[in-house]
């Protein structure tokens, strides 16, 4: 299949790892991604908090390009996947826009994932959490379980890791706060970091990577603020399909974490490369 | 029982400026508290989502200006997911942030203004986002909008910038895009 690949500014540089595991991914299943020429940044936060204009023309400026590709557009970042759609609808684009994560989620992705599966991971406990934009406002995301969403969930499940329930997996992380009011931040993450190991889980898995960014480069940060001692990875869940079915480069996006998730792979027999 | 005899201002029809405005309809916000209840950072907020609504229906231009509330909305979402009227609180945060700063008055959050303006110029310049080249300015424009420097922070923000560029994680050439001009170009009012 070939869709239009969106990254978003983050993943050519903060979110590398999530960029190379996801073009592996997608490549392994014959999703052939098609970057938006010339694509330029949705807005993000800023551009809807102080320019109400901007926060619309910023993303719509991609929309004639995806539109002249033809195909379905997947976003991994979830906030450009939320402007982008809010774009759209607003100059009644005809792109589909997918967020990486609802697109990988469908029946035919999970069961090709479950045929080339090679090393399943069940030794991993793991909640999954999906933060606020792929799934807030349903108006705008089209999301239909915006309060209990399955998608990474069942990816997870196919992979074989022991997914844990829980009842945060749409609680804000404070992303645009991470710079500002780290403050914040550390609140919101700590009560996350708590709430997964409440529920057994030994990592978390995301689909965002400013939750990502929250949730792996201040945990060390989080912990001497809060006199804690948290160690947990927190996975894409692209690089746990990596992982899951032996994808070449799968080590190479693990090491750009801060939390090391390779101990705890290497313990759990789980590090094949 | 303590009495509040503060004078306080009250503009009548600032409610239906800030409804015809925006485009949200506060008018049918019947206090029943859901939005607040929803929301992860009231902790850091020095009124309520709720109470905000409530200070705009009764025209209270002048608290709202100065309150942290409005810069403090992670926009979550949460609040306009539960609204039983669908009332787009989010929304109603982000207008009153820009009224705020198109009636040159100061953000109660003097950072976090900062923060959205340096992303924005970056934006302007590089057509997307540099996050090495952001963190550098709003570093400056923080620093200025404080009126101090944060020694500790800057040290710790030098450092997990040097964690990350050993990981890969930091880019400092910006990216090219072909279509700068055009992004520029939206800026030009």
């Amino acid at each position: 299949m070939d869709v239009t690949y969106y990254p978003g500014c983050s993943l050519e540089s903060s979110a590398r790892d999530y960029d190379e595991s996801t073009r592996a991914v997608c490549a392994s299943l014959d999703i052939h991604l098609h970057e938006l020429p010339d694509w330029t940044c949705c807005g993000a936060t800023s551009a809807h908090s102080l320019d109400e204009e901007l926060a619309l023309t910023l993303p719509a400026l991609n929309l004639s390009g995806a539109e002249r590709l033809g195909n379905h557009m997947v976003v991994p970042c979830p906030l450009c996947f939320n402007r982008l759609k809010r774009a759209q609808k607003e100059v009644k684009s005809s792109v589909g826009i997918y967020d990486l994560a609802s697109f990988i989620g469908q029946a035919e992705w999970l069961e090709k994932i479950r045929s080339r599966l090679k090393f399943p991971l069940d030794p991993i406990r793991a909640v999954c959490y999906y933060g606020c934009m792929a799934n807030r406002p349903p108006k705008v995301t089209g999301s239909v379980d915006y309060e209990n969403p399955c998608d990474m969930d069942n990816i997870c499940e196919a992979l074989g890791v022991d997914v844990r329930p829980w009842s945060y997996k749409t609680d804000c992380c404070g992303a645009s706060f991470s710079v500002s009011r780290k403050d914040i931040m550390y609140n919101l993450v700590k009560k996350l970091y708590d709430k997964a190991l409440e529920a057994e889980a030994e990592c978390i898995v995301v689909s965002c990577q400013m939750c990502q960014a929250n949730l792996d480069l201040y945990q060390k940060d989080i912990s001497i603020h809060f006199k804690g001692n948290y160690n947990i990875p927190i996975f894409y869940f692209t690089e746990l399909i990596g992982l899951a079915l032996g994808l070449k480069g799968t080590t190479t996006w693990l090491k750009r974490h801060m939390v090391d998730p390779i101990p705890f792979l290497e313990k759990k027999e789980l590090l094949r490369q | 029982m303590k009495v509040n005899n503060d004078i306080i201002g009250i503009e009548s029809g600032f409610a239906r400026q800030v409804a015809l405005d925006s485009g949200v309809d506060l008018f049918t916000c019947y206090q029943c508290e859901k939005c607040t209840n929803g929301c992860p950072v009231t902790f850091a907020m020095d009124y309520d989502p709720h109470q905000i609504i409530r200070m705009v229906q009764l025209g209270l231009r002048e608290e709202i200006a100065r309150a942290s509330t409005i810069w403090v909305c992670a926009s979550c979402e949460t609040c306009f997911t539960r609204c039983p009227h669908e009332i787009d609180i989010p929304k109603l945060m982000d207008y009153l942030k820009q009224s705020v700063l198109s009636q040159g008055d100061k953000p109660a959050e003097g950072a976090v203004a900062a923060f959205h303006q340096v992303f924005l110029e970056n934006i302007r310049k590089f057509g997307r986002v540099n996050e090495a080249f952001l963190m550098g300015a709003y570093q400056l424009k923080s620093a200025k909008a404080e009126k101090r420097i944060d020694v500790k922070e800057m040290i710790s923000n030098l450092k997990l910038g040097i964690a990350m560029l050993k990981r890969g994680r930091l880019g400092f050439i910006p990216k090219k895009t072909g279509a700068k001009e055009a992004v520029r170009k939206l800026f030009e009012k």
